[in-house]
This record gives C-alpha cells, sequence and structure tokens, in this order.
C-alpha cells in the first residue's frame, strides 16, 4: 500500500516500574501492547478510550519521543524506530503534533513570531528573508494576524494559543498531525472553532489526522475511522458510522451509553451500561481479556485466553474486534445507543 | 545584576503575569545598601583620608575613633575606616567571581547531568554528592591550606566548595523543565538537542539560579573573612575584611580594629540575603508569599 | 464601570405556603487579581426549592463556580470578596452569619463537592476518621454509630469492600472512588442541599455516568436539593429540572429544561447548543462555532456582554444591558428580541 503515511506496526511501549532504595526495576507497564494502524492519505483516524489506555504514549511514540520496546513506525515507507539523530529529525518532519495544553506546549519566554518560525529554521525550510512573510501566511491560515508575531503566548485566549500551536506545526510542512487532546482543554464555544479549522485545513491541504481523544461526541464530528484502546491493548477498529450506530465490543458499547447526550428527552429515555469499579492498575493488568472485570457479558473464557483480533465483517473497510463474543454487526442491536431508537424518541 | 533579568516565570507552563512592580521593603533596603558598596569600590581612591597600607603613623597607634580616624587606627597607626572602604575593592571582587565561577562550573554540570541524564547523570551527580557530604568551612580550609595563602587561593577554595550546590540546583530545574510540553514541542518540530536546551529549557533556570547566587555572594564573603582570619586567605597588608577582624581580635580592649570591619561584613551580607530573599518572593512561584488580607 | 442593572429575582411563582430552601438574590462577587479588580458575579439572583435539581452551565470565566462557592462562603477571602447581595438557605443568611453558623451549615445541612477530590479530603487521616467527623459534629452521633453510617455511605455511593477501605488513606484510592468518597463525606451529615463544582470534569466518562446515576439515585431517595455547575450541557440535559446559562458574570437565561434545550431565547444558549457536536448525530457540515471570545470582566463592556459574539445584535445592545425579563411560563431571558427564535436543528 503506498497511499498509508503513518503505519504503526505491532507497536509495543513499555515503562519500568521501580521500587526500593535501589530502585530497581520490578515490573513494566505494557503502555502500549501491540498497536497495529496505518492512515492513509486525507483521513482522520481517531484513538479513543479513557485515562491510561495508552492513547497519548501511542502519540508520543510515534513521534519518536517516547521510545518504542517493539514494533516499527512507519512515515511514508521510512522507518523512524530505526533511525537516529539528524535522519530522524528529517524524517518526522513530515508528522507534525499538536499538545493538549497551548499553555505548556509553547514556550512562554518566545514571541509568536519566533515560536512559528522555528520550524522554518531548524529544516531550512524558507530563505531568511522570506521567513517574516511565511510566519504572516501561517498565522492568517489558523485565522490570526500579522500583528501576533510580535506578541507573547500570554496575551492570546485559550483558543487563539492553540491556533498559534497549530500555525507552529503546520510550518513543518507536515502530511500528518497529531492531535493529542488538541480541543480537551478548550472551552465549549472556542472547541467548535478549532474543531472547523482542524477540518477546514484537511480540505485545504489534504492532511491526515491522528486525532486522539477522550471527547467521542467530538470524534464522531470529525473521524473517519475509530480505534478504541483499552489499558494499552486495541479494542475495536471501524469506520466511524459503524461504530456508532453498531459498536461490537461491550467496551465500546459502554464508553457510547456513558456520554451524555444535550437533550433532555433522550438522556431520558437512555438504556445506559453503567460499567462497574474503575480501570484496574495498567502494573498487573487481568489475564484474558483486559476488560473483563468490569465486562458485563464475561465468561470464564475471558480469563482464560486473550481475545483474538479479528473482523467481524461489516463496515467500508472491515470491523476489527478484540472480544470472544463479538458478533457480526448484523444482528447487534445496541438499544438505548442506536441511532434509529433515538430517532424515534426524537 | 540579578535584578535586572526580565519577565521571568520559574514555570515554563503557565503564563507570565504581567510584571508587576511589587513592593519590598527589605529588597529595596539590600539594594540601596549593595550599590552604596559598590559605589565605595568604584571611587574609595578619590576620597579616602589615608592610603591603607603605606600610611603608617606609628605615633597614633591603636587610637580609638575620632575626628581624624572615624574608625580609629591599628597597631600599626593605619587608618581602620581607610583599611575598611579599601577592603570593600577585594571583599566584593572576590565574592563575586568566587560566585560567578561557581555557577558556571555547577551549572554547567548539573545541566549536563539532567539534559543527558543515564551514566552521565550518575557520573556526575556522584562527584557532586561526595563534594556536598563535606562540611563547607572544613573543605575550604583544607583546599586554602593545601594552596598556600593568597586571594587567588580563596576564590579556588570557595569555588570548589560552592560549585556542587549549584549543580544540584541545576539539575533539578533541567529535569522538571526537560519534561514539560514545550520541550516535547521543540523535539517533535525537530530541533537539535542544542537548541532545544538554549532555547527552551535554559531560559527557565536563570530565575532560580540567580535567586541562590545572590544570596550566596553573602555566604561567600563569609567564608572568605572565615579564611582570612584564620589565616590561610589574604596575605597580611591587603586589608581584607576577614583579616581586619583577624587583626583585632588579639586585643579585645581596642574593640574598634575588629567591630568596624565586621559591621561592614554584616551589612552586605545581610543586604545580599535581603535581596536574594526579595528576589525569591518575586520569581518562585514555591516561596511566593501570599499577599496580605488587607493591602494597600 | 457601569452600574449594573438590578435583576430582581424573576422565577416561577411557587405553590402557596412552599418556600425555596436557597434564595439567591442580586449576588456579586470580585476578584482581586494581579491585573485589576474582576467582577466575576455580577448581579445572579436565582432559587432552588426542596428536592429540584439546577443546573448552572456557561464556559470558564463566566463566574459560575465563583457564584456557587460564594454561597457557603467558600471562596478564599485573600482574592474573593462578596461585594453584594443577599444568600438565605432556609431563612439563614449565610452571608452576614457568624463563623458558628455557617461551620454549622457547611457541612451540615450543606454539603460540597469539588473537581478535585483532594482539596476536600485530608491525606493523612483515615477515610473512616474523615467520615464520621461530620456526623459525630452535626448530628451528634457516637463513634461506633458514625462508624456503623460511613460504612453505609460507602456502601451507597458504591464502593466495593468498604470495611477495607475505611482504614485506608486517600491516596490508596482511585480518582473515581475519592470522587465518591467525596461525595460520601458531603451527604455525610444528611445534607438537604447539594453543591456540584464540577465534580465530574476530570473523570472518565464511565466513571462520569456511575457518579450522575449515584447522584440521580440520591435525590429520589433522600430528596436532595442540587446544585450543578458545569460546562458539559450533556451532563445538564440528564440531571437537572431547571437551568441557568451564565455569561460573563450574569445570568442570561433560565428555564426548565426542557425549554432551554428544544427553545432556547437567548442567541448565547442557541449557538452553545449549536456548536457541541453529539455522540448520537453526525453533522455532515461545520460545527456553528461562536466567534471571538468572552469579554473581560475587568472592564466588562457597557451593553450586553454577548453583543460583540452576536448573531442577533442590535444597536442597543452596545450601550444598554438587557435585565431578565419573563418570556414564558418559568423562562426569563437576559435579550431584547422579541422573537423566540426557531429552534434550530
Amino acid at each position: 500500500m503506498t497511499d498509508e503515511l503513518l503505519q504503526l506496526e505491532k507497536l509495543c511501549v513499555r515503562f519500568p516500574v521501580r521500587r526500593g532504595v535501589l530502585q530497581r526495576t520490578v515490573g513494566w507497564v505494557h503502555a502500549v501492547d501491540g498497536l497495529d494502524l496505518s492512515i492513509a492519505a486525507g483521513e482522520t483516524v481517531a484513538l479513543v478510550g479513557e485515562s491510561g489506555c495508552g492513547k497519548s504514549t501511542t502519540a508520543l511514540a510515534a513521534m519518536g519521543i517516547v521510545p518504542a520496546a517493539s514494533g516499527r513506525v512507519l512515515v511514508n515507507g521510512k522507518d523512524l524506530t530505526s533511525s537516529r539523530g539528524d535522519e530522524l529529525r528529517t524524517a518526522r518532519r513530515r508528522m507534525q503534533m499538536v499538545f493538549q495544553d497551548p499553555t505548556s506546549s509553547l514556550n512562554s519566554r518566545m514571541t509568536v513570531g519566533q515560536i512559528v518560525v522555528e520550524p522554518l529554521i531548524v529544516h531550512e525550510l524558507v530563505e531568511r528573508d522570506r521567513q517574516r512573510e511565511r510566519v504572516g501566511e501561517l498565522l492568517s491560515t489558523v485565522g490570526l494576524g500579522d500583528d501576533a508575531i510580535e506578541r507573547f503566548p500570554h496575551e492570546f485566549s485559550g483558543g487563539q494559543r492553540q491556533r498559534i500551536a497549530i500555525a507552529r506545526a503546520l510550518a513543518a510542512e507536515p502530511d500528518v498531525l497529531i492531535c493529542d487532546e488538541a480541543i480537551a482543554s478548550l472551552d465549549v464555544s472556542v472547541r467548535a472553532q478549532v474543531i472547523n479549522l482542524l477540518t477546514r485545513l484537511q480540505s485545504e491541504l489534504g492532511l491526515s489526522y491522528l486525532f486522539i481523544s477522550h471527547d467521542l461526541a467530538a470524534v464522531r464530528h470529525l473521524a473517519h475511522r475509530v480505534m478504541v484502546m483499552y489499558l494499552g491493548k486495541m479494542m475495536e477498529l471501524t469506520d466511524n458510522e459503524t461504530l456508532y450506530s453498531s459498536p461490537a465490543h461491550p467496551y465500546t458499547k459502554a464508553l457510547l451509553s456513558a456520554v451524555p447526550i444535550p437533550d433532555p428527552d433522550l438522556e431520558l429515555a437512555r438504556e445506559r451500561v453503567i460499567l462497574a469499579g474503575d480501570v484496574p492498575s495498567p502494573v498487573s493488568p487481568p489475564s484474558g481479556c483486559v476488560f473483563r472485570t468490569r465486562c458485563p457479558i464475561a465468561q470464564d473464557v475471558c480469563a482464560e485466553a486473550v481475545p483474538e483480533w479479528r473482523n467481524v465483517g461489516g463496515g467500508s473497510a472491515g470491523h476489527w474486534v478484540a472480544c470472544h463474543f463479538a458478533e457480526p454487526p448484523s444482528s447487534v442491536t445496541l438499544r438505548g445507543t442506536s441511532i434509529e431508537s433515538r430517532q424515534r424518541l426524537g | 545584576m540579578t535584578e535586572t533579568t526580565s519577565t521571568i516565570a520559574t514555570s515554563p507552563g503557565h503564563s507570565t503575569p504581567k510584571k508587576r512592580p511589587r513592593r519590598s521593603v527589605t529588597l529595596t533596603m539590600g539594594t540601596v545598601v549593595i550599590s552604596g558598596w559598590v559605589l565605595v569600590t568604584l571611587t574609595v581612591p578619590w576620597w579616602a583620608p589615608f592610603d591603607p597600607v603605606k600610611d603608617q603613623d606609628l605615633h597614633h597607634r591603636l587610637n580609638g575613633p575620632s575626628g581624624a580616624h572615624w574608625f580609629g587606627t591599628d597597631k600599626l597607626g593605619r587608618d581602620v575606616f581607610s583599611r575598611v572602604m579599601y577592603g570593600a575593592r577585594i571583599s566584593l571582587p572576590l565574592a563575586i567571581s568566587s560566585v560567578l565561577l561557581a555557577v558556571l562550573i555547577g551549572c554547567t554540570i548539573g545541566a549536563a547531568a539532567g539534559f543527558f541524564g543515564k551514566w552521565v547523570d550518575e557520573a556526575l551527580m556522584r562527584i557532586t554528592d561526595v563534594t556536598l557530604s563535606f562540611p563547607a568551612m572544613v573543605l575550604a580550609l583544607a583546599i586554602a591550606a593545601a594552596l598556600g595563602p593568597g586571594i587567588r587561593n580563596v576564590v579556588i577554595a570557595v569555588v570548589l566548595v560552592t560549585w556542587p550546590e549549584y549543580a544540584r540546583l541545576m539539575r533539578g530545574q533541567v529535569l522538571s523543565i526537560k519534561g514539560g510540553d514545550h520541550v516535547k514541542a521543540a523535539t517533535a518540530i525537530g530541533c537539535r538537542p542544542g537548541r532545544v536546551f538554549r532555547r527552551h529549557v535554559l531560559p527557565f533556570c536563570s530565575a532560580v539560579i540567580g535567586v541562590k547566587a545572590t544570596t550566596d555572594l553573602g555566604v561567600v564573603i563569609l567564608l572568605a573573612a572565615g579564611l582570612s582570619f584564620i589565616g590561610v586567605g589574604a596575605v597580611p597588608p591587603d586589608p581584607e575584611w576577614g583579616a581586619l577582624v583577624s587583626d583585632g581580635r588579639t586585643s579585645i580592649a581596642h574593640w574598634w580594629i575588629a567591630t568596624f570591619p565586621g559591621l561592614a561584613i554584616l551589612t552586605v551580607v545581610l543586604a545580599f540575603n535581603f535581596i536574594g530573599d526579595g528576589l525569591r518572593d518575586r520569581y518562585d512561584p514555591y516561596h511566593r508569599r501570599r499577599r496580605p488580607k488587607k493591602w494597600r | 464601570m457601569t452600574a449594573p442593572a438590578p435583576t430582581p429575582a424573576i422565577d416561577p411563582p411557587l405553590p402557596a405556603g412552599r418556600r425555596p430552601l436557597l434564595e439567591v438574590v442580586d449576588l456579586h462577587v470580585r476578584f482581586d487579581t494581579a491585573a485589576g479588580s474582576a467582577q466575576a458575579v455580577r448581579g445572579v439572583s436565582f432559587t432552588v426549592d426542596e428536592g429540584e435539581t439546577i443546573g448552572i452551565v456557561g464556559e470558564s470565566g463566566c463566574g459560575k463556580s465563583a457564584t456557587i462557592l460564594s454561597l457557603p462562603r467558600l471562596l478564599p477571602p485573600s482574592i474573593a470578596t462578596i461585594s453584594g447581595g443577599s444568600v438565605r438557605f432556609d431563612g439563614t443568611d449565610l452571608l452576614h452569619a457568624n463563623e458558628r453558623t455557617l461551620h454549622s451549615v457547611r457541612g451540615g445541612e450543606i454539603g460540597v463537592i469539588f473537581q478535585d477530590p483532594l482539596s476536600s479530603l485530608n491525606p493523612v487521616l483515615r477515610m473512616r476518621r474523615q467520615l464520621t467527623e461530620g456526623p459525630r459534629q452535626h448530628l451528634g452521633l457516637t463513634k461506633s454509630k458514625a462508624a456503623e453510617r460511613a460504612l453505609e455511605l460507602l456502601t451507597a455511593v458504591g464502593i466495593p469492600d468498604p470495611q477495607r477501605r475505611l482504614r485506608q488513606y486517600p491516596s490508596e484510592y482511585s480518582g473515581g472512588m475519592r470522587q465518591r468518597a467525596m461525595i460520601a463525606m458531603a451527604l455525610a451529615s444528611e445534607p438537604r442541599l447539594l453543591l456540584a463544582d464540577e465534580p465530574t470534569t476530570a473523570l472518565d466518562v464511565t466513571v462520569q455516568a456511575q457518579i450522575l446515576a449515584l447522584v440521580r439515585r440520591l435525590r429520589v431517595e433522600r430528596g436532595l436539593s442540587v446544585v450543578w455547575v458545569t460546562h458539559d450541557l450533556g451532563i445538564i440535559a440528564g440531571l437537572a429540572d431547571r437551568v441557568l446559562v451564565m455569561y460573563a458574570g450574569t445570568i442570561v437565561e433560565q428555564a426548565d429544561v426542557r425549554t432551554i434545550y428544544h427553545q432556547p431565547h437567548h442567541p448565547y444558549t442557541q449557538a452553545l447548543l449549536d456548536s457541541i457536536p453529539r455522540v448520537d448525530v453526525r453533522r455532515r457540515s461545520a460545527l456553528p462555532s461562536i466567534p471571538g471570545a468572552p469579554p473581560s470582566l475587568i472592564d466588562p463592556p457597557l451593553g450586553c456582554p454577548f453583543t460583540a459574539r452576536c448573531a442577533h445584535r442590535m444597536e442597543r445592545c452596545d450601550h444598554e444591558r438587557p435585565a431578565l425579563r419573563v418570556i414564558g411560563e418559568g423562562h426569563t431571558s437576559a435579550c431584547f428580541l422579541d422573537i423566540t427564535p426557531k429552534k434550530s436543528s
């Protein structure tokens, strides 16, 4: 496949657990455990899950900021995990990242101009005398005026700061933008502005997105395909429509039914799947299927065997699920969260 | 000095509040005193009533304070006032150069340890720990004694005992800043490690180091004076403050010989401490005092 | 500075003989910040009836948290000043009550839960001690009775293995469990009113769903009144009886939950509802967004605070601040627009 811009193959990231006076490594947290994902040109793939599911670690590992324990990260067919130094820097220019909190991701001692021009300088993309002009172009692309150049990030609102962070990422002329909870810290009314900006940039520049979020409503609006993660493992992967209308994994079902809907009548009529307890500690994940401790349909087999990652069919590009009891989507009806029943109510 | 550093936020994550003038009595007092002493070191030859070394007047030995000799005279009939004023020309540059050197060495080592991590960190920090485990005065004394007396050797001794604290501080600071989002972002856009350090880590370390360095100026003056007092520091005719106090120690009856240089040390040390505290209140969020309930 | 327009409490008439449990009239809160004095709350009035759940919704900086935290006077006095208005809880004037009265009301008849549970849990005390202190003080229970009650409470909020959990410290609890423990603590003294300041914002959706289910149950079982502050319109839809929409320190619209979501009047409420992506429907077009950002509260605009971002802006909006006025049964809105704009879909 040549149009796959970013490919993550069997990606594993683990962190040591240190204990005691000597800080001896007593175990490993498998933050990301065997992730397979590819993103095509112009596509938005969302990675969703709750805190500690490994979605942000995936982003950092894809960028090479956190080392991968095993597996490969391919950008335009080039393996990043085997590159070092300048080779790595050049290879990953085509992949850029927007962080959750623009307040901390922008250097508060630098002016907006200095921040946005930095990728141009380090990658020598634009000649010196054209740099200022280019920064102006980039800022206007994200909806900011030229006057921003001389000012500092703290003089801007949260939404504007996130625009600055996006402009900086665009300066490197990327093909893939990794958005790690990029809209989570923004206010409701500003969030829509940034979502629209991302959509517009995709159609204008043909960008691909790896959109990492816990906000299932925003993902529904933005993504072409969605992967659900839990405790570092893949749970479900399919296209947007299929995932939201006929989810096959019990975790996805619970997740979707937990998202509040801004409509009092629908909220009242909803059937909720309320999971018991919390996400288990990643230091000692459950045996077999990691979700079994909270799963409403868990059986004995779930503790014994790790469910296979398999295609249950349906969807435009397959419907992959890691559950022993996932059925082909045609026979699954998710009462209470399926679109049809809701529309009837509304 | 450090108070001229522009807008400083110790934590890079938070937006820098606009620099606001916060009145601090102690900071102002410290600055005034130190400015006075700096003025003294620059201009003393033009107005000092006597030469601190050559003007010996054996007829007026050990005279108490009077109109002619404000601080009295010592056992060689030298004017204590002139000697104390000239002493500032030795003690202040000595303190400043020692601290600057210690900052330079300590911060380089600490930054290397924090930035590169792994075995570099382990190796450098073990050396630091070993040095830190000796009491500063004892170690300085040993070094000064081994090197022999002289101002230059005092500087070396002082630098050797003070750098580890800067190394520790710098390492901690670099480690905490290195984990921040804006450093990850800089790496992500493709900055080389050198640039990441220079542009995205270093600027956030200056405040904390500056505060410590200012407070340390006072400590170093005390340390150098201590060495001179014991006799391993400044060589006799030099009117270093510690040496002056040492001169007076043999004859308590002639209290003015030790008291006035002692007071000079006291004012400088206190003033540097005031400035250091004031700067910390202003720039260091961990020690920032809550604004009093009823202000104004 | 503008003289804030008087905003009398306009509320649906209560059935004869019923008094509201909480009555807030013309509340003003000021924050003294480095940049100047910010008028965080500018004349907020509302009531909470026995057994009623009020949702206060708005963006960050709209004054929703300042409003709710100033009711039991929990704002830090070093930066926040309640500069006007009155707060009556069951007849007691809370703003002028002495420390003693205040103390018996807080943690007694009023329970408060925050976004960060660690702010109300003491890290060096075991949970048993923290859960029994309230009931012993406010209800006069004996030590053993209080301990029994603590066990009941932890069970009620859905903490598994409560016997063991009572012996633990807050740090040994997970995030969701701490939140539940804090709710248990707030409920320990059988409060009549629960004040919630974005308690689920930091939690995962599945844990948030647990907490919301718990609060819904408690409301029915104990007839608890709740004031729930959040920026999430979804949570409010499933929880509140009545909704206050706040913007720039003022209430811009107030109505029962159905009216707010189905026939919003104020342009801000409409725009807010339009701009949120929904998990149940996929919009093919761009999200309608609100341009710009909320105004500064240090020097708030003279006229309607929303005018700069409003699609229905008129000339008078710039220099005249619209007061809340009745536009339907139990429905008030601070906007000059005459007609109820059509429900957008």
